[in-house]
């Protein structure tokens, strides 16, 4: 997409988000209201990479990144959200014989689906799916999206969709990302379908190549913990001056603000990045946006350790996305690999 | 001087753990999370129990720290909190102020809190506009405070209140003086949606002509800054401590995980990337911790220097916000649930109250300045 097209992107994921920036802020409520997804899915946003004949935008993934970054913004946990249905649902669904129903209703708003992607990752947790007959039954703990209509769940080595009969329990107390449903679900349905063949295998490798996706939701809660700590420096006085007149405090939201432009401008500029060079993208980016939400809140004082003035949420989302969606340990596996030419770092 | 060994402070630690284990359960954790209701009687069984154990500076921070390494957000709410701001009364209060205040603030029977910081003033304590005038053997005492620990459970707050109007200096002319919180024109409000420490109670206070007796000054008419600042000398030793406890709580649970856990059919506990970062954060609790207990020792001894308090204070507070994240990223999705993730939200805190690490800096920074360096030799 050229220069004015992607801004102009930006601008409609921005309009819309502002319109409703009541509903995407702090207290989270474990969902998002009608108007909401109704709004994001009308402008093409839910379904951003879904392909036309689904209902989807098809948008190129330089446009995609950029409702990724600017959605984070607003709400991490929408970000969030489309990247699921867009990077890992859609990657897995084209294994399907239909994958139309799911597409379709994801890009229309209308049908909310997630995937347990938590085996692949550092986790205790597991599933106790198993198919009798022509049912499939048992519980998967802790699902983001809990509140899904459609869902892939892990069976031994395979993947398998379903279609009905989920049911999650109570939303979780838990750290962030807390506008999505994170809960155990019960599994009781008829209308499954199994991917053979290293399903799981798959969902890794998908997993693997989020690598911008991530970077670009970084920078959005980066850039937004930053924006408010400079305009809350601007304003705030404190022993006579205002804060941006202290060096240490000026200093360092300078040195972020321009780690984040730098960043910005290599992940938006539409280069064609190898494996190895998007991780090492994804890993400065988590890096600069833990340091910034971090210096927002300290930026902030006492009034930053409070929802009301939304730089907590970021400190809090950040470290969440980290803890559900990077490896690090496999990360460093990875650049290892690349490194070495072959599998390394690992005894 | 006295060096406490960990011998002597072992049946304190034991005491607490005890006391933790029982009364801090996870349902309890869940039920004070809510910024609901007051855990009073947790906190009155904590006094009975574990408040004859606070026999010196050592006992108290040992204490403090066992029970933040189970919960640090209800362990502060119901063991260091409810006495928050009685030392001023130890240190600078007359004999009826102990005898009718502190020493029932020892028991377990009162709660007193203390109100320095005000709506848009922060860490610039000199900035207070909290007007105090004097008026034949009372003082009328009109103004707000934010961020109030015990708001809206004290008995007694201490509150610093501009005396003088005439001063050239602006942190001269601040006087202390102990409001009943059952006074005419009190009134408190709790705050909500904190990001952490969530059972403990937060308030903004607001005070319209309160009628407060002139012998409820405490210490000095007009030394009330000086008075707080000496406080916080002390009183940061404790924030080191809560911190200590909750990166070790963060830590326990890492252990925990990575003793459990295979990844790929290996135990992490194998892994060597695991055994770095495990080691990485083990050092940092540990010198935390030891400069924390160099910190207290002085406080113990009368001569608190505000350079080590404020290093501890800062390098406690910065180790807990750094282990509890690493420990919370390490253990995946099982880190942003439960124990894990309430000392992550809860650590935040501790770099911010009671002075945030960049008013640690500045402390630290012009008393090496001041002194020429920062070692004894």
């Amino acid at each position: 997409m050229n220069k004015e097209e992607l801004e102009l992107l930006r601008r409609t994921v921005r309009d819309i988000a502002e319109k409703h920036q009541k509903d995407l802020s702090p207290p989270e409520k474990g969902k998002f209201s009608d108007a909401v997804i109704s709004e994001f899915a009308s402008a093409g946003i839910l379904g951003a990479r879904i392909s036309p004949s689904y209902g989807g935008s098809g948008l190129p993934f330089d446009g995609y990144l950029v409702i990724l970054n600017e959605l984070a913004k607003y709400s991490p946990s929408l970000s969030v959200r489309v990247m699921i249905a867009n990077s890992i649902f859609n990657s897995l669904a084209e294994k399907l014989d239909n994958p139309g129903y799911a597409l379709t209703g994801i890009s229309e708003g209308k049908i909310n689906a997630a995937v347990e992607f938590s085996l692949s990752q550092n986790s205790t947790n597991g599933n106790s799916l198993v198919i009798s007959g022509s049912r499939i039954r048992g519980d998967s703990k802790h699902l983001l999206n809990a509140d899904c209509d459609v869902a892939f769940f892990s069976l031994g080595n395979d993947m398998v969709f379903v279609r009905s009969g989920i049911s999650g329990s109570q939303n979780s107390e838990r750290l962030g990302l807390n506008s999505l449903q994170y809960s155990s679900v019960k599994v009781d349905s008829e209308s499954f379908e199994i991917i053979e063949g290293g399903g799981k295998r798959v969902l890794k490798d998908i997993q693997d190549s989020l690598d911008p996706e991530i970077a670009a939701i970084s920078l959005g809660v980066a850039e937004a913990a930053l924006s408010r700590a400079v305009e809350y420096a601007d304003q705030r006085e404190a022993f006579g001056n205002k804060l941006r007149n202290y060096q240490p405090i000026a200093g360092r939201l300078a040195r972020l603000s321009f780690d984040v432009r730098y960043m910005g401008a290599i992940t938006f500029s539409g280069i064609t990045f190898e494996l190895g060079e998007m991780l090492a993208l994804k890993m400065h980016a988590l890096s600069v946006a833990e340091e910034a939400t971090n210096t927002a809140i300290q930026t902030f004082g006492g009034y930053g350790y409070f929802e009301d003035f939304l730089v907590e949420r970021y400190y809090r989302d950040i470290i969440a996305i980290q803890s559900l969606f990077v490896n690090r340990r496999q990360d460093l596996e990875r650049v290892s690999g690349m490194l070495f030419g072959e599998k390394s770092g690992y005894l | 001087m006295y060096h406490p060994t960990e011998s002597d402070l072992k049946k304190v630690r034991e005491k607490v753990r005890e006391f933790a284990s029982r009364e801090l359960t996870e349902n309890m954790a869940l039920k004070y999370e809510s910024e609901g209701a007051y855990p009073d009687d947790i906190r009155r069984r904590a006094a009975e129990e574990l408040l004859p154990s606070f026999k010196n500076t050592f006992s108290k921070m040992a204490a403090i720290e066992e029970i933040c390494r189970v919960n640090t957000g209800l362990g502060i709410t119901v063991l260091e909190q409810p006495l928050f701001g009685s030392d001023l009364i130890d240190l600078h209060g007359n004999q009826g102020q102990k005898s009718n205040i502190l020493e029932r603030v020892r028991k377990g029977e009162l709660i007193t809190g203390l109100a320095v910081t005000e709506p848009g003033g922060g860490s610039d304590v000199a900035s207070i506009k909290t007007q105090a005038i004097k008026s034949g053997k009372k003082f009328i005492l009109n103004g707000s405070k934010m961020f109030i620990t015990n708001g809206n459970v004290a008995d007694y707050i201490i509150v610093l209140a501009r005396t003088s109007l005439k001063e050239e200096k602006k942190h001269r002319g601040m006087t202390l003086l102990i409001v009943d919180t059952k006074s005419r024109g009190f009134s408190s409000n709790r705050l909500k949606g904190k990001m952490g420490v969530r059972p403990s109670v937060t308030s903004e206070l607001f005070f319209e002509e309160v009628e407060v007796p002139e012998d409820m000054v405490l210490g000095e008419e007009g030394k009330g800054f000086y008075h707080v600042m000496d406080f916080f000398n002390r009183s940061r030793i404790n924030v080191a401590a809560m911190s200590v406890g909750t990166a070790e709580g963060a830590f326990d649970k890492l252990l925990s995980c990575v003793m459990e856990r295979r990844t790929a059919g290996d135990p992490d506990y194998s892994n060597e990337g695991i055994i770095f970062d495990i080691s990485e954060l083990a050092t940092r609790i540990y010198a935390a911790r030891k400069v924390t207990y160099e910190a207290a020792e002085m406080v113990e001894l009368g001569d608190p220097d505000p350079m080590i308090t404020s290093m501890a204070k800062k390098m406690a507070s910065e180790a807990a916000v750094q282990v509890s994240k690493e420990a919370s990223k390490l253990m995946g999705p099982d880190g942003i649930l439960g124990a894990p993730e309430r000392f992550l939200r809860d650590s935040k805190i501790m770099d911010i109250w009671e002075g945030t690490s960049e008013i640690e800096n500045l402390v630290i920074g012009r008393s090496i300045l001041k002194k020429g360096g920062f070692l004894n030799e």
